[in-house]
């Protein structure tokens, strides 16, 4: 089971730092379009030497619901 | 490390999520909420002598039609705030005091929409999170007001 963290930073006039770590390949772009959705858009995008390693599974569900 | 991006926030919402960050702000700031959702116009005017500066925010948009023109009054001693929806939807701060240039209203009215904005997307961000079954790790205010927020999920 593979952990995937997130570190958000919500500077002082409102914008957001994201942070996608652990996830590989093109689920920690997934990540990050979601929260641009949530939150409004994207500015900058950097993509570091992890999103280049293969996915230990490709996607992510982030369609599925909280339980309860 | 796999992505870090920078993210614009754009306050689009209904009157009722704006009122919820307008009073996150003022308990922040110390304003105190002295009318809340009142019709525009109803209010008495300002005095004479008074500056006034009126900021409009840009990226923001508040639905809902029929509540348009609406306001909420907010003071800290002699400055009042006044929160409102114009007539195109976008959300405004205007600042009014006696005794205080322009500059230092507009400072006041910026910082104000700031910590609006800042809780406006802390409160989204929040509830999205938590709808996603993220886990949080840790929450802190840094020393330059900037929140951060760890979490963490795990997948199959």
């Amino acid at each position: 089971m593979a952990q995937h963290q997130i570190e958000i930073v919500i500077s002082k006039d409102g914008q957001v730092k994201v942070h996608v770590k652990g996830a590989k390949g093109k689920a920690c772009v997934e990540y990050a379009k979601w929260l641009a959705e949530v939150v409004g858009k994207i500015k900058s995008q950097q993509l570091t030497s992890e999103y280049y390693e293969p996915d230990s599974k490709a996607g992510i569900d982030l369609h599925q619901q909280a339980k309860g | 490390m796999s992505t870090v991006c920078i993210l614009v926030p754009v306050i689009v919402g209904s009157w009722p999520s704006i009122v919820g960050a307008v009073t996150g702000a003022a308990a922040a700031l110390g304003f105190v909420v002295q009318e809340a959702v009142k019709e525009v116009g109803k209010s008495a005017q300002s005095q004479q002598q008074t500056e006034r500066v009126e900021l409009e925010i840009d990226n923001s948009q508040i639905a809902g039609q029929l509540q348009s023109n609406r306001q909420i009054i907010l003071t800290k001693g002699d400055v009042r705030l006044v929160v409102s929806r114009d007539h195109r939807g976008r959300f405004t701060v205007c600042a009014e005091a006696k005794g205080m240039t322009k500059a230092e209203l507009e400072q006041i009215a910026r910082q104000f929409a700031q910590k609006v904005t800042q809780c406006f997307v802390y409160d989204k961000v929040m509830r999205e999170l938590k709808a996603k079954n993220f886990h949080i790790v840790s929450e802190e205010v840094m020393a330059d007001e900037a929140i951060r927020i760890n979490v963490r999920r795990f997948v199959d």
